[in-house]
C-alpha cells in the first residue's frame, strides 16, 4: 500500500521547506525529538524471540549523551566502542526488565541474545543513537502470548509490534503485521492515508503444527523454496487461508477459490496442457478420451503434489529444488516415449494407407444383431448414448475405434453421417474413404489403435510436474496447522484442473468437428489430415526432450 | 523537521510570550463526527479515502486533521503528509476548492508563514466568505503579524458567522491582548461549554491557568492545570504549567519532576529553558547547562533546516549566551513580522542585552501598547528604561512585572533587586 501512495505523496511535497527539511526525514519521519521503537516477536517450536529496536533522533540522543548512562559515559564528546558497548548492554539489560512477555499467563524471563548500539550522524552535525537488542525466553508447546513494551510510554515517535510464527501460526492477534512495516526502523513507510503506528502491546494464540522454518529473518510462505515464482494471487489466497478462522463459509469458499486457482492453473500455458491438446487434435480423440485425459492428468498431479507436500513435510531430506526438476525429467521421457511411439505409427499408418485405400467394409448389419452390447464393451467403448439410429442426441454417438480393438468389419450399423459429426473419426472419413455416403475413419488407428495406456501415460506425464501454487496452497496451509484442509484443496485444485482441461478437449473436439462438417479440410485435399498425426506426434517427441534437457538444466544449475 | 514541530508546539501553547494560538478544535471543515476524538477523525477519514480515493472535500479534511495533529503530537512528519493531502484535495477540484485553500492556510499558520497564511485565506474567502475555517486562519495570522485591529474585525465575522470553539478561544486570545482578564476568561468557559473532545478540554483548562497566572493567581493556575491534565493526560502544556505553579509555591523537586517529565516527551525550547532557569537559580549550572546545550542544539536544526527562527531563541541567547547572535536571531524574526509585539519585545530585550538600550526602548514600549498583562515584556522594558535613567517608568513596569509573584526564578529575584536598587 505503500508504494502506490508514494508518487502522491512525492507530488505533494510542493512546499520547498519541507524539500530542504527532507534528507534525514528518511530516517526519521517524526521529527527530530522522537524516540522510535520496533518489536518483532518471532514464535518458534520451544521459544519466543523478540528483537528490539530503538531508534533515537538528534535532541534525545543529545539527552543521553549528557548522561553518564548514555553511549558517552565520560562525556567527552566522543564515544568509544568500549563506551558503547557498556551502553548497549545495560540499555538492552534495561529492556529485559521492562519488557513484558507474558507466556500462558506466566511471566517469561527474557534473556539478552545479543545487544548493539551506534550512534549515527544526524541533522545539523547532531548524532542519532540506534539500539539493537535480541532477546529470547522458553516457550511451551501451546500458548497464549501477551507482549507490551513500556519503555517509549509518553514518548513521540514511530512504536510498532509486530510478530510471526516459524512453526504453526498465529491467530487472534488483531491486525498485528507478520514483518517489521519499517523493517526494525530503518526504512519508515510514507502513507498519507496512514498515521504512523503507535503500537507497544499485542497478544495472540499460537497453533502448533506444519513444518518450521530455520529462523523468522524475513521468513514467509514455503513460496520461497520453490524454484519457479509464485503469482500474486495464489500467494495472496494462501495468506488467506492461514488468516481467517476456518468457518465453514471460509472453508467453503476456499474449496471453491482453490477449484477456480486449479482452473486458473490448467488455463495458463504449459507443456502438459500443450501436448494435450495437440494429441487430441492430432490423434483424432472422443470426447470419452478428453475425459480420461483430464482424469489423468488431474489424478497424477494431485497424487504427486500430495506425495511432494508429505515429502517435504516428513521430512528435510526432500528438497523441491532436486524434486521438481526430478519431475520434469520424468515427465519429458514419458512425453518423449509418447511421442516416439506415435511418430512410428503415425509413419506406419501413411505406409499402410495410401490416399485412395478402399479396403472392403460391409456395414450391413443390423443393430440388433450386433454380437457384443456396446454398453458392457470391456474396453469402455463409449457407446453410452442413445441408440444409433436415434437422432435426437446426435452428438453423442461417438462411433471410435481407437479405444477399442474388435476386428472389422464390425457389425453393427451405421447411422446417418451426421449422427458421427461428434466423432472426429468419422467426420473425417468421407476423405479416406467412403461407405455408401456413411462416413467412416479408421485413419490412422487401423492397424495400431491408440490404446487407452498411451492416454494414460500422457495424462501422467501431464500432470507429474507439481505446480508450484497448488504445491505452494499445501504447504502454506501445513506450515499455519492445516496439513488436512491444505490437501483438501489440493483436490479442488486438481478438480478445477480436470474441469478445464476437458472443456478445453471438448471444445477442441467440437471445433475440430465443426471443421470437418463443412469440409474446408478436404477442399483442400487429404494432405493436412494426412500430415498431422506426424506433426502431433513430432510435437509431442519435441516437448518432451526439452522438458528432459530443462530438468536437466535445472539440475545442473543448482550444481 | 524539529523546528517545524517546535514552531508548531509554539503556536499550540506559546503563552504571552510565545505565538498566540490556534485552538485544536478542527479548524478546518467539520468534524467527521462530533464529539470524536481527532484520531478517530482522522481513522475515519483515511478509511473513507482509501474505498472511495476521489473525494476532495475528505481530502482537504483529512488534511486539516494532519494539521490539527501537529498542535497534540507535535509530529512535523504531518506536515508532508497534510501538505499531500490538500494537493490531491486540489488536484481533484482545482478550482474553487475553499476547504483546501484554507487547510493550506492553516498549513502556512502552522510553520509561521503568517503572510502566506492570510494571503491562502483571502483566496479561500474569495471563493466562499463565509468559509469558518478560512476565517479563524486569517484571524491567527493578522494577530501574529501584529494586524490587532484588522484580526478583531474578521474575529467579528467569525463569532457572528459560528460562535463556536474556534471562535472564542481566539476571542479570548484578542481580549488578552488588551489586557481584558475578564473576558478573556469568559470566552475560555464559553469554548469550554461547548468543547467535548478531551484535548478541546485539556487546552481550555491550560489556557485558563495561563491566564491565572499573569493575573498573579497562581492557585486558580495550578488547579486549572491539574484539570487540564485529568482532561488529557498525554497533554505537556499543563504539566510545565503545574510545574511552574510548584516553583512558585518552592516545591522545587516537585516542580523539576514535571520539568523533567515534559522535557522528556517533548523537548521545548520553552520548556528547556524553564528548567534550566529554575536549575540554574537552585545553583545546579551543570545540569542547567545540559538543558541549554539541548537548546542550543534546537538552534542548529533551525539553522540546518534554514527556517525562520522563533523568538524563543533569541530570549534565550540574550539571556543565557551570545548576545550578539541573540540580535542577529531576533532581527530576523522582527523583520519578517514587525509590528507584532512578540518579535518587538524580543528585539528589544536582545538590543538591551547588546548594550543598545537606546534602540531597544521604543520597541520594549510598543510590545506592552496593546495592553497585554505579560510579566516579562514588563520586566524587560523596565530594566530597559532603568538602563537608560527613567527610574520613574522603570520602577512602575518592574512593580507591574512583580504583581506575578515569582514569575521566574532568575528575573523575578532580579526584579526585586533592581527594583530596590531605584528607591
Amino acid at each position: 500500500m505503500r508504494g502506490a501512495r508514494r508518487g502522491l505523496l512525492v507530488a505533494g511535497l510542493g512546499c520547498g521547506l519541507l524539500v530542504a527539511l527532507a534528507p534525514a526525514a528518511a530516517a526519521h519521519p517524526l521529527g527530530n525529538f522522537t524516540v522510535n521503537t520496533a518489536d518483532r516477536l518471532v514464535v518458534g517450536a520451544d521459544s519466543v524471540q523478540v528483537v528490539h529496536t530503538v531508534d533515537t533522533a538528534e535532541i534525545p540522543t543529545l539527552q543521553l549523551q549528557q548522561s553518564p548512562d548514555g553511549p558517552d559515559a565520560d562525556r567527552d564528546g566522543t564515544s568509544t566502542e568500549a563506551e558503547l558497548a557498556a551502553w548497549s548492554a545495560r540499555e538492552c539489560a534495561a529492556g529485559a526488565a521492562a519488557l513484558s512477555l507474558v507466556l500462558d499467563g506466566r511471566r517469561a524471563d527474557l534473556r539478552v541474545v545479543s545487544a548493539a548500539g551506534r550512534l549515527v550522524p544526524g541533522q545539523a552535525g547532531l548524532d542519532t543513537a540506534r539500539l539493537d537488542c535480541t532477546f529470547d525466553a522458553d516457550r511451551a508447546a501451546r500458548d497464549t502470548v501477551t507482549f507490551d513494551d513500556p519503555t517509549s510510554a509518553g514518548r513521540t515517535g514511530w512504536k510498532e509490534v509486530s510478530a510471526s510464527a516459524l512453526c504453526g501460526r498465529l491467530t487472534g492477534t488483531g491486525g498485528l503485521p507478520e514483518q517489521s512495516p519499517s523493517r526494525d526502523l530503518t526504512a519508515y513507510p510514507d502513507d498519507l492515508l496512514a498515521s504512523p503506528p503507535d503500537v507497544t502491546r499485542a497478544s495472540f494464540s499460537v497453533v502448533a503444527g506444519g513444518t518450521c522454518r530455520a529462523d523468522g529473518a524475513a521468513a514467509g510462505l514455503p513460496s520461497q523454496v520453490l524454484p519457479r515464482g509464485v503469482d500474486r494471487i495464489t500467494a495472496s489466497y494462501t495468506d488467506f487461508v492461514g488468516r481467517q478462522d476456518l468457518t465453514l463459509p471460509v472453508a467453503l469458499l476456499a474449496v471453491l477459490f482453490s477449484i477456480v486457482l486449479g482452473c486458473g492453473h490448467a488455463v495458463a500455458p504449459g507443456h502438459g496442457k500443450t501436448v494435450i491438446a495437440a494429441y487430441l487434435v492430432g490423434q483424432r480423440g472422443t470426447r470419452r478420451q478428453a475425459l480420461w485425459l483430464g482424469a489423468t492428468v488431474t489424478a497424477t498431479h494431485t497424487a504427486g503434489v500430495l506425495l511432494l507436500g508429505a515429502l517435504l513435510s516428513l521430512t528435510s531430506v526432500a528438497s523441491p529444488e532436486r524434486f521438481v526438476p526430478a519431475t520434469e525429467v520424468a515427465s519429458g521421457l514419458l512425453l518423449a516415449g509418447v511421442g516416439v511411439f506415435l511418430l512410428r505409427r503415425a509413419m506406419a499408418a501413411r505406409r499402410a494407407h495410401p490416399h485412395d485405400h478402399d479396403h472392403p467394409h460391409d456395414h450391413d448389419h443390423p443393430h440388433d444383431d450386433h454380437p457384443h452390447g456396446h454398453d458392457d464393451h470391456p474396453h469402455g467403448h463409449p457407446h453410452d448414448a442413445p441408440p444409433h439410429d436415434s437422432d435426437a442426441v446426435p452428438d453423442d454417438h461417438e462411433h471410435d475405434h481407437a479405444g477399442h480393438d474388435h476386428p472389422h468389419p464390425h457389425p453393427h450399423p451405421h447411422p446417418p453421417a451426421r449422427e458421427h459429426a461428434g466423432s472426429l473419426l468419422v467426420a473425417t472419413a468421407p476423405v479416406l474413404h467412403s461407405h455408401g455416403g456413411r462416413a467412416h475413419s479408421h485413419l490412422p488407428l487401423d492397424d495400431a489403435p491408440l490404446g487407452w495406456r498411451t492416454l494414460a501415460t500422457m495424462g501422467v506425464a501431464g500432470g507429474l510436474v507439481p505446480s508450484p501454487s497448488a504445491l505452494v496452497v499445501l504447504l502454506g496451509a501445513s506450515a499455519l496447522g492445516r496439513p488436512v484442509f491444505g490437501a483438501v484443496l489440493v483436490v479442488g485444485y486438481g478438480v478445477g484442473m480436470a474441469l478445464t482441461l476437458t472443456a478445453a478437449g471438448l471444445l477442441l473436439l467440437r471445433a475440430q468437428a465443426a471443421v470437418d462438417r463443412r469440409g474446408w479440410l478436404s477442399r483442400r485435399g487429404g494432405t493436412a489430415l494426412r500430415v498431422l498425426p506426424v506433426a502431433t506426434a513430432s510435437i509431442v517427441l519435441v516437448v518432451g526432450a526439452y522438458v528432459v534437457l530443462r530438468g536437466i538444466a535445472t539440475f545442473r544449475g543448482l550444481g | 523537521m524539529l523546528a517545524a514541530a517546535l514552531l508548531a508546539a509554539g503556536t499550540a501553547f506559546g503563552g504571552p510570550r510565545g505565538a498566540p494560538d490556534a485552538p485544536p478544535a478542527v479548524s478546518g471543515p467539520a468534524p467527521v463526527r462530533a464529539g470524536a476524538s481527532l484520531a478517530a477523525t482522522i481513522d475515519a477519514l483515511q478509511a473513507g479515502l482509501r474505498r472511495v480515493p476521489a473525494n476532495d472535500a475528505a481530502w482537504a479534511q483529512l488534511g486539516a486533521a494532519y494539521v490539527q495533529q501537529v498542535r497534540l503530537t507535535a509530529d512535523p512528519g504531518l506536515y508532508a503528509k497534510a501538505d499531500g493531502a490538500f494537493a490531491e484535495s486540489l488536484r481533484l477540484r482545482p478550482a474553487d476548492n475553499d476547504a483546501a485553500l484554507a487547510g493550506q492556510a492553516a498549513l502556512a499558520a502552522s510553520r509561521h508563514e503568517f503572510a502566506r497564511a492570510v494571503e491562502l485565506c483571502d483566496s479561500a474567502l474569495a471563493v466562499n466568505p463565509y468559509s469558518p475555517a478560512a476565517l479563524a486562519v486569517k484571524v491567527d495570522g493578522l494577530t501574529e503579524l501584529g494586524r490587532y485591529d484588522q484580526a478583531r474585525t474578521v474575529l467579528q465575522q467569525l463569532l457572528d458567522l459560528r460562535p463556536g470553539v474556534d471562535a472564542f478561544t481566539r476571542a479570548s486570545y484578542a481580549q488578552e491582548l488588551r489586557g481584558d482578564t475578564a473576558g478573556a476568561r469568559a470566552a475560555l468557559q464559553q469554548a469550554l461549554a461547548l468543547a467535548s473532545a478531551p484535548a478541546d478540554r485539556a487546552f481550555a483548562h491550560h489556557y485558563l491557568g495561563e491566564l491565572a497566572w499573569a493575573a498573579g493567581d497562581p492557585a486558580t493556575a495550578g488547579r486549572e492545570y491539574d484539570a487540564a491534565l485529568a482532561a488529557d493526560p498525554t497533554s505537556v502544556a499543563p504539566l510545565t504549567g503545574r510545574a511552574k505553579v510548584k516553583a512558585q509555591r518552592g516545591d522545587l523537586d516537585g516542580a523539576i519532576a514535571d520539568y523533567r517529565a515534559a522535557v522528556r516527551q517533548q523537548p521545548q525550547p520553552a520548556t528547556l529553558l524553564e528548567l534550566g532557569e529554575l536549575l540554574q537559580s537552585q545553583g545546579r549550572t551543570a545540569e542547567a547547562d545540559q538543558q541549554y546545550a539541548v537548546l542550543r542544539a534546537t538552534q542548529q536544526l533551525y539553522a540546518a533546516s534554514g527556517q525562520d527562527v522563533d523568538t524563543e531563541l533569541a530570549l534565550f541567547e540574550a539571556d543565557h549566551g551570545d548576545p550578539a547572535l541573540a540580535v542577529t536571531l531576533a532581527a530576523r524574526a522582527h523583520a519578517a513580522r514587525p509590528d507584532s509585539i512578540v518579535t518587538q519585545d524580543a528585539y528589544a530585550w536582545a538590543l538591551h542585552a547588546a548594550g543598545r538600550d537606546a534602540e531597544a526602548l521604543p520597541l520594549a514600549q510598543a510590545a506592552v501598547r496593546t495592553g497585554l498583562r505579560s510579566a516579562p515584556f514588563r520586566y524587560h522594558l523596565g530594566v530597559i528604561e532603568a538602563a537608560l535613567g527613567d527610574r520613574a517608568a522603570a520602577r512602575a513596569d518592574l512593580t507591574a512585572a512583580l504583581a506575578v509573584d515569582g514569575w521566574n526564578p532568575l528575573q523575578a529575584p532580579a526584579a526585586r533587586t533592581l527594583l530596590a536598587g531605584l528607591g
